[in-house]
């Protein structure tokens, strides 16, 4: 939907720009008459939008008002903290509202937080009438709120002052450091950026509702998923909204639909589990493999983050007996699957937020949905994950990177952990919650719930549920590495029809998949396939899907990386949809734009690291190695086992907002590159065109 | 060393990290994390009045690593330890196939000790010593029974590896100047204490 749009948008926003910012100052120019002259440019954004702020408690009286234009390409959040500091002599801290009338004439007051907040603010001007502000003192607090101030101090360097009279001032910004600073920063802001506030709270109970429409849809998931990204999500509140981060509704459901939805998902988990959990022990349905697959699950079950709390104390333990259940249905119901260790860890912080077997259950499905080829026995997602790691590692921190080398510890294996769990045992277990959720914000959004199981409740089968199956037996090493790959399973209530089995052990006429991308070949291709050749009269980049209705093998992981890639930076561009593309930095070379973001600039020049599902958790990794390179560095005679080691005695215990502070930053710069990288190469497939 | 043990399959927890921690840290923890990938651990010893670092990794087992990961465990193992549980008979009949991975993915001169673990629990005894001895003498391997929890010839498995591996590098069967064998010289001249240091990478299988 994105591509050919943002071409159009992006070219005519940039001739604009350069014609008419062609001074190397652009001015924020103070006087109400200029006003008059507001333009509107293209169909995106006027040239000067006024503003009138005002003093606290005061609405109507003019004395205790005053009045701006602002060019809202250039005026950042930031740059209005300062306009309005300065133009109030304002010593403390503030926050600014904005007083909008609504169509019934009543006044609102929203607040304005970021510059995603303001350019929404300037989005709501109405041709001819101004911005109404309000700014309110706030007490300061201990902490961050000093280096709030150090922030704006700096800023306001690259702003000069002009006072007019009592009631007006001229600001000039500095063009570098204001226009690109500004560009650069709202580009940030846009999508998962550091927002200029501190102390942001985590998403609470009340805020959800800012989410949903009156019947409980969530309209705004990806807003959603940034206020996630910024600040987590209460811990109270994390069994209501992890839901959604986990995808497991289909999109577009009313909270009553929702009620009903997890009301079968119930009673499907109970038919599930029933596959092994029978009263009578001596049926003959539970074959030889359900009893290994229980054996195995309950020894890792019974040593489960059992150090914490809620799983402690004896064996008998509830929780531990609903982690036993929720791995044991899993696997019997996904033979393609099977267990696998690092599975429990998962399931361990999902039953933890969810506290309820069926709720954990199908969070855990998707969750693997996600992340099953990491588990798979080849090691290739694992792998490329571990050599995107090292290029991106090499780009941020060269120096650090040596010292690896000349520790001759470049293999990182300390790091596999930290991937196959995503830092889950890294941190606190509670801070881990939060650094998950972070985490998970930042993934595609994920319309399609997770199915319950690879073999299907009912008794019919349809040909898409074959293709299923047909894929799953395919898998390269399944029969021969997994004792437990294929559970004999059947019901008589829900007899499996014969080819069913055929299609699962027949592997000798099937071509083998060797992708990484393997495992996302779900039941659900067909209908990626329908989507995409639906999509494909406005989606540029679906042309490959046209080819054929009957791909084969070598198509499917074509178009499985294709979606991977699309959907890598499915939300990222999604926001830029609704906020003015940045344009002028399209139209410039990314070594210019990049540059004060240097690391950025040694990416080897091509797409691989697109490809990459999890950008997030890599930087996280780079992020936990950068806060032990002081000391690292001093030391000289380490060898590799010596450095993982270290590592390791921080196991559980690295400070988590500090390491998430760093991973936002890296994450924002490398999207923000990404994003323009993509654009030039449209703009480029575009031109071709 | 290279210890490594049972298939993941059969998820049964023969006591590889158990082992580990009770040779650096003297001590018995009956419930710790599963291991994921690699784990490690490293202790000074004294052979032959030298002193001799041991570097030893605590694996999963082969089924559950992949194989790139696979290739770079082993890459510059002098030794490792096999262990199997003697309560558990399934873990001793899937010696022979984790002994063919483990020499199809090393250095046909690695030392390999074979350990039947658990054996304070000789009531649930099911693999008898005479068939781990037997086992071991047919395909040439050192033996021994240990227990983790009494720390019963533990430090005696740990160390006799490190011996043969040491009497190896004297018959001239390692080069210790090559770092591929996973024997590193230390820095003799700098610090006279450290001698000669088989650095040996180890691999523990399985699922402890």
């Amino acid at each position: 939907m994105r591509p050919k749009q943002n071409s159009d948008t992006t070219i005519t926003a940039a001739s604009t720009t350069n014609s008419s910012g062609a001074s190397s100052v652009s001015r924020i120019p103070t006087c109400s008459s200029f006003g008059s002259r507001m333009s509107v440019i293209g169909t995106a954004h006027p040239d000067v939008v006024r503003i009138k702020v005002y003093k606290p408690n005061s609405v109507n009286g003019e004395s205790e008002s005053k009045k701006f234009c602002v060019d809202p390409r250039l005026t950042s959040y930031n740059t209005l903290q300062c306009l309005i500091a300065q133009a109030f002599d304002i010593k403390t801290d503030f926050v600014i509202n904005a007083i909008v009338k609504d169509s019934y004439g009543r006044e609102t007051i929203t607040a304005i937080w970021s510059d995603w907040d303001l350019d929404a603010a300037f989005q709501n001007v109405i041709q001819e009438s101004c911005l109404k502000l309000r700014y309110e003192l706030t007490h300061r607090e201990d902490g961050l709120d000093d280096w709030d101030f150090i922030h704006i101090g700096d800023f306001g360097s690259n702003i000069r002052w002009f006072s007019v009279d009592s009631r007006s001032i001229i600001a000039t910004v500095n063009q570098t450091a204001g226009k690109a600073a500004s560009a650069l920063n709202k580009a940030i802001n846009w999508m998962y950026g550091v927002n200029g506030r501190r102390n942001i709270q985590p998403l609470g109970e009340g805020d959800l509702k800012k989410f949903l429409d009156c019947e409980g849809r969530l309209i705004h998931n990806i807003e959603l998923r940034q206020a996630i990204f910024d600040g987590g999500i209460e811990p109270s509140f994390r069994k209501v909204v992890w839901r959604h981060l986990l995808n497991i509704f289909p999109s577009s459901m009313t909270g009553t639909e929702r009620i009903e939805y997890l009301k079968s998902v119930n009673i499907q988990y109970e038919k599930l589990k029933m596959r092994w959990a029978h009263e009578h022990e001596s049926c003959q349905e539970k074959t030889e493999t359900i009893r290994l697959i229980m054996q195995t699950v309950r020894k890792d079950a019974l040593r489960t983050d059992r150090a914490f709390g809620f799983y402690a104390g004896s064996d008998n333990n509830v929780n531990v007996q609903s982690l036993f259940n929720i791995l044991t249905t899993y696997c019997v119901n996904h033979p393609s699957i099977t267990y696998c260790q690092g599975m429990n860890d998962y399931a361990s912080t999902l039953l933890y937020v969810m506290r309820e077997e069926a709720l954990t259950y199908i969070c855990f499905c998707s969750i693997m949905k996600r992340i099953r080829a990491n588990f798979a026995t080849d090691g290739v997602a694992i792998a490329t994950k571990f050599h995107h790691l090292k290029v991106l590692f090499q780009a941020v921190d060269p120096v650090y990177w040596d010292y690896f080398c000349t520790a001759d510890a470049v293999n990182l294996l300390f790091v596999y952990r930290w991937l196959l769990l995503e830092c889950k045992r890294e941190f606190p277990f509670s801070d881990a919650l939060r650094v998950l959720e972070v985490m998970w914000s930042t993934l595609p959004i994920d319309n399609e719930p997770p199915s319950l199981s690879e073999i299907p409740l009912l008794a019919t089968l349809d040909s898409n549920e074959k293709l299923c199956f047909t894929c799953a037996s395919t898998r390269p090493d399944c029969s021969v590495r997994r004792a437990i790959s294929c559970p004999d399973l059947y019901l008589s209530t829900e007899p499996i029809p014969m080819d069913h089995y055929l299609s699962r052990f027949d592997n000798s006429t099937e071509p083998l998949f060797l992708s990484s991308s393997w495992p996302s070949i779900t039941r659900s291709t067909n209908e990626y396939c329908g989507r995409h050749i639906k999509r494909s009269s406005t989606d540029d980049y679906s042309y490959y899907f046209m080819s054929s209705s009957q791909p084969h093998s070598s198509q499917y992981q074509q178009q499985q990386q294709q979606q991977q890639r699309q959907r890598s930076l499915e939300n990222s561009f999604s926001v830029s949809e609704l906020s003015e593309f940045d344009c002028d930095a399209a139209n410039q070379p990314i070594a210019a734009t990049a540059a004060q973001i240097s690391w950025i600039t040694r990416l080897p020049p091509c797409n691989m690291w697109l490809d990459e599902d999890n950008p997030f958790l890599l930087f996280l990794c780079i992020s936990i190695m950068l806060t032990h390179r002081t000391y690292l560095l001093k030391q000289n005679n380490l060898d590799e086992q010596d450095i993982a080691m270290y590592f390791d005695r921080y196991r559980r215990r690295h400070h988590a907002d500090r390491i998430l502070n760093c991973t936002r930053t890296l994450y924002s710069q490398y999207i923000q590159w990404s994003r323009k990288k993509r654009m030039i190469d449209d703009l480029s497939q575009f031109s071709a065109s | 060393m290279l210890e490594k043990a049972t298939d993941r399959s059969y998820g049964m927890c023969v006591g590889k990290s158990c082992l580990l921690l009770q040779f650096t840290d003297k001590r018995f923890q009956p419930v710790h994390d599963l291991t994921i990938g690699v784990e490690f651990g490293a202790r000074m010893i004294t052979i032959d009045g030298k002193q001799i670092k041991l570097q030893i990794w605590d694996t999963v087992n082969i089924i559950e690593m992949s194989f790139n990961l696979c290739i770079s465990y082993y890459r510059g193992a002098a030794g490792a330890l096999l262990v199997y549980d003697i309560t558990q008979r399934h873990t001793f009949n899937h010696l022979t196939s984790w002994l063919e991975d483990a020499r199809q993915h090393s250095n046909s001169n690695m030392v390999i000790m074979l350990i039947g673990n658990k054996c304070d629990l000789f009531a649930r005894r099911e693999v008898q010593k005479e068939e781990g001895e037997a086992f071991a003498r047919e395909h040439g391997l050192i033996f021994m029974e240990t227990s983790a929890k009494t720390a019963a010839n533990v430090e005696e498995a740990f160390i006799n590896t490190a011996r043969e591996i040491y009497g190896k590098i004297q018959e001239g069967v390692f080069d210790p100047t090559n770092e591929v064998n996973g024997i590193k010289i230390g820095p003799q001249h700098a610090n006279p204490r450290t001698g000669e240091r088989p650095s040996s990478s180890a691999e523990k299988g399985g699922c402890c």
